[in-house]
């Protein structure tokens, strides 16, 4: 059910010239056999009756709870799915999704909470009547030592325009394991520090040098749950966390929430 | 504003581009009053770091006055004066708690280029390739330093910015490159290459209890300013073969501990040059290692390799039988700046160590690109370049 179309405009991971910067430290056969890494067990799509499975994982420096309570709510996702623009929970537990397909169509689907056990696991499908089939399921894992909590996530999904689709998303750099790994990379970056963190080139959806955007630019409000939390307490080396984290003093804050609309305001190049 | 802009192989440009926002809530822009030009930039200005792009601009080494800043910075406001360190770390994750900053997992939104190319991300850093982020340097009028709240050290009013400037890099550099040795009463310590973090692994060498420094280099002046400022003992490796001379003096024992100022760009008198700078042409290697390979071999038994030069990539003909047999460690970083700054800053405070010793060229931003030319080349006795936006 394909409600309907249109073109994508969010920002995307950058292509930052991969094959010519890359290519140019090919460094052998070595480099070239690591480039492809086609075996990597962290996130290894597999096709199996006719939907993609990616499993991806990655370790949080945050308690389990908060990384759970974080993932329980669906409508965090497109923070830091990518491909996801919208969800939207129901009152009655379903869900409605919206994401963008690998030519920036958009897709719409419902879908339903299976399990929910909290603090160990999450699972959620679509509906039968869904264009883009698709389940997922989250597990949580203390890490050892107290060192944060384990994230490990499944995506089976049947690919929009099926097998060829995915073949020219994986052409068009998109392939699906990749792109679950930096959905959770930028998921432990607003854990861990409040929010997604970003680069003067990695804002752009295209390669783009290493300088300032153009115009102005609207840095995001407070996540609710996001970082950064206090250190765990079972590190290592509790003395040194201390120390690492910096001092503050206790002059005001320079800003207010007020003071954020004034910035978005000002033109760049005003200074 | 103006930045200094990366245009190719040995090509550098000040350009007009826009102004630095704050992309992040933990941001701050820096309004830069001076900035330097690194060793590590010639490996980017000669193209042997991958994953530059036309228009990046560089430059790690920064400070300024604060001049704006997001609304999750609590700790630093307008107006402020500081030195910022050249790794971006976030202070949240696992290995910014073991104090471990140039390793931070947060900071680098491109980490999946590097994890290619080594197998795990470090942190990101200012103006040094997309692999290691794609954010701006500081070779410029102004610039966004991400998480503020963890990097910019305050600096008090009194001390001039040559002294301080070098805390954003090849002072705590210098410094954990002599940390990394261990140092024990009696230690001799040889440092491969006297350009500047050479120089400030040195003078950290004797500063933590080295009996002996014993610096190696090809240029008369870099070999001059090491005994002259720090009295160390010289050899000249186009003169007299370094392994010899080291177990000359050494009564053949060889130092207790090595140090690699030099990195993946090592001049060698020999054949050896042409192998290694043919495969790195080649691009079978990247790095050309032979002060590495040379450290190794002089090194005494059961002592300890510290690697500070930058390397980039793949070396070949690695000593490993050397390494193992004779019960060798070898340490390494990027440094970790964040972790030193305090400390640094009340030393030079104190007045135990002014690094404003090794400026010898002092240029304005718009000059950048003359800066380079005379520093890759060494022209008049060129030690470092301090650039004025």
């Amino acid at each position: 059910m394909i409600i309907r179309r249109r073109k994508r405009n969010t920002w995307t991971v950058p292509a930052v010239g991969v094959t010519g910067g890359l290519g140019v430290a090919a460094l052998g056969l070595y480099g070239i056999k690591r480039l492809k890494r086609t075996g990597d067990t962290r996130h290894s799509p597999t096709t199996s009756n006719r939907l993609t499975t990616t499993t991806t994982t990655i370790v949080v420096n945050r308690e389990i709870e908060d990384v759970y309570q974080f993932w329980s709510r669906f409508e965090n996702f497109p923070r830091f799915m990518k491909r996801l623009k919208q969800v939207s929970v129901r009152k009655d537990g379903t869900s409605h999704w919206k994401a963008y397909g690998p030519g920036g169509q958009l897709y719409e689907w419902d879908a339903e909470t299976v399990q929910n056990r909290p603090n160990q696991w999450i699972s959620w499908r679509s509906l039968a009547d869904a264009d883009v089939q698709n389940e997922g399921s989250v597990r949580f894992e203390r890490a050892p030592g107290g060192r944060g909590t384990l994230v490990r996530v499944n995506l089976r999904y049947s690919p929009p325009g099926g097998i060829a689709g995915k073949t020219v998303a994986m052409l068009l750099g998109g392939e699906p394991g990749q792109e679950v790994q930096e959905d959770l990379r930028r998921f432990k970056q607003i854990m861990e520090t409040g929010e997604v963190v970003l680069s003067d080139a990695s804002v752009h959806s295209k390669a783009h040098p290493a300088r300032p955007p153009e115009g102005t630019f609207r840095f995001g409000k407070p996540i609710p749950g996001a970082g950064p939390a206090r250190p765990l307490t079972g590190d290592d080396d509790s003395d040194a966390d201390r120390d690492a984290w910096p001092e503050r003093d206790d002059r005001p804050a320079k800003r207010s929430e007020a003071d954020d609309a004034q910035v978005a305001a000002t033109p760049g190049g005003s200074r | 504003m103006k930045a200094n802009c990366w245009e190719g192989k040995r090509s550098v440009r000040v350009e007009q581009v826009p102004d630095p926002k704050i992309m992040n809530r933990r941001d701050a822009i820096v309004k830069v009053s001076s900035t330097a030009i690194c060793g590590s930039d010639l490996h980017l200005y000669n193209g042997l770091i991958p994953t530059m792009e036309k228009g990046d601009i560089l430059g790690h080494e920064f400070m300024g006055e604060v001049v704006e800043v997001g609304p999750d910075v609590n700790n630093l406001r307008t107006g402020d004066r500081v030195v910022v360190p050249f790794p971006i770390a976030c202070g949240n994750c696992w290995s910014c708690h073991q104090k471990l900053y140039s390793l931070c997992e947060n900071s680098n939104p491109n980490a999946w280029m590097a994890e290619k190319l080594m197998g795990h991300s470090p942190s990101g850093l200012f103006g040094y390739s997309h692999m290691l982020g794609g954010y701006a340097g500081g070779q410029a009028e102004y610039v966004r330093v991400p998480f503020a709240d963890v990097g910019p050290i305050q600096i008090p009013n009194g001390l001039s910015d040559e002294q301080v400037l070098f805390l954003s890099d090849i002072v705590p550099t210098g410094y954990m490159g002599a940390e990394m040795c261990d140092i024990k009463p009696g230690d001799t310590i040889a440092v491969w290459g006297c350009g500047p973090v050479g120089q400030f692994a040195i003078a950290s060498a004797y500063l933590l209890g080295a009996e002996r420094v014993i610096a190696i280099d090809r240029f008369p002046y870099r070999l001059r300013m090491a005994r002259e400022h720090s009295h160390a003992e010289t050899i000249n490796y186009e003169e007299v073969n370094v392994y010899d001379t080291l177990m000359e003096m050494t009564g053949g024992r060889g130092p207790d501990a090595c140090i690699d100022a030099v990195g993946m760009e090592a001049h060698v008198p020999g054949p050896y040059y042409g192998y290694d700078r043919v495969k790195q042409a080649m691009m079978l290697e990247s790095d050309r290692p032979f002060a590495l390979r040379e450290a190794i071999m002089a090194c005494r038994n059961g002592g300890t390799v510290s690697v500070i030069g930058v390397y980039g990539g793949l070396i070949d003909k690695f000593p490993m039988g050397s390494v193992m047999n004779r019960s060798l460690t070898i340490k390494s970083g990027q440094c970790h700046a964040q972790r030193y700054l305090k400390p640094l800053l009340e030393r030079i405070e104190n007045g135990e160590i002014d690094p404003s010793f090794v400026v010898t060229h002092r240029m304005s931003l718009d000059d950048a690109p003359k800066g380079f030319d005379t520093f890759l080349n060494k022209a008049d006795e060129c030690m470092k370049v301090v650039l004025k936006p």
